[in-house]
């Protein structure tokens, strides 16, 4: 018999997105965890992030149905918990990175036996490396640094990507920062 | 820490801010670092005069970035960069780490 989960105040990021993963497929649905979450899990919390963000296909309807059953509610467009900091959202989809749309996520982990698709590192680290080429974000530029040092990225694929974004110039500030 | 090759510490703290943050405002730098805006506002114009810099209106405000045809572009941010990533890591926390991509309005921080 399947172990129901409980929520509290002690369950981690991971925990609490397998818990959700789980729930959503009982409802044959499928998301995506995307964002600083993603960068918390590759970066052993030295980047924190209390928002797990998913991307979904299935109409808001059905994810607040489901996020119902696990006791989340509603406020502005973020789902939170009587008993957990993190908070859920859902942002508009499809995955893509920059103008990389639609993308497959090609990350996962198992928690729970529960296998939670994500973005894989090399994807977090154009992810976050977006909003440093868009807006000059630093935070984001730190964090592509500590994912490329903690987990095996594919920087060729990231120099193509960023040659095709057109931002070649600022990607040389990050393979700068890898070099120290 | 190189203000005896920029001229002073005003113009070395303007022009690494405006690297790291791809642009700046009198107002944001002055903030930034303590400085006073009169004090901001020469050193802005002065590069700017000099072709170091160029600036345009947003609104009510005007944003300065380099040159982007500054012969020494290249050369300029690349040493700006390479101090940028040689300051101590607390200058670097106070400094130059404000968010910069944007968050939904409404959002719970």
């Amino acid at each position: 018999m399947k172990r129901k989960r409980t929520i509290s105040p002690e369950t981690t990021r991971e925990q609490l997105a397998a818990i959700i993963v789980d729930k959503l497929r009982e409802h044959q649905i499928e998301a995506v965890l995307v964002g600083g979450a993603v960068v918390s899990i590759y970066t052993n919390n030295k980047y924190e992030s209390y928002d797990l963000d998913f991307i979904s296909p299935a109409s808001h309807d059905r994810l607040a149905a489901a996020m119902a059953e696990l006791d989340f509610r509603l406020h502005g467009k973020d789902f939170v918990h009587p008993h957990t900091a993190f908070t859920v959202e859902f942002p508009s989809g499809p995955l893509g990175i920059g103008d990389d749309v639609p993308i497959a996520a090609e990350g996962s982990m198992i928690v729970y036996g529960v296998r939670i698709v994500m973005l894989s590192p090399t994807q977090s680290v154009m992810d976050r490396l977006v909003s440093f080429f868009v807006f000059s974000d630093r935070q984001c530029l730190d964090q592509a640094v500590w994912i490329a040092q903690k987990h095996p990225v594919d920087l060729e694929r990231v120099k193509e990507w960023a040659k095709r974004e057109r931002h070649e110039e600022k990607l040389n500030v990050f393979l700068n920062r890898l070099r120290i | 820490m190189y203000e005896a090759l920029f001229g002073s510490k005003t113009v070395e703290k303007c022009l690494l801010y405006i690297v790291n943050y791809g642009e700046g405002h009198i107002n944001g730098i002055a903030k930034t670092f303590g400085l006073s805006a009169g004090n901001v506002q020469r050193q802005l114009e002065k590069l700017e005069a000099g072709g170091i810099l160029v600036s345009q209106f947003s609104g009510n405000t005007k944003n300065f970035r380099i040159n982007p045809r500054l012969a020494i572009k290249t050369e300029l941010t690349g040493l700006l960069e390479r101090m940028l990533m040689l300051l101590p890591q607390e200058q670097t926390e106070r400094y130059f780490r404000q968010r910069r991509r944007p968050r939904r309005t409404g959002k719970r921080i």
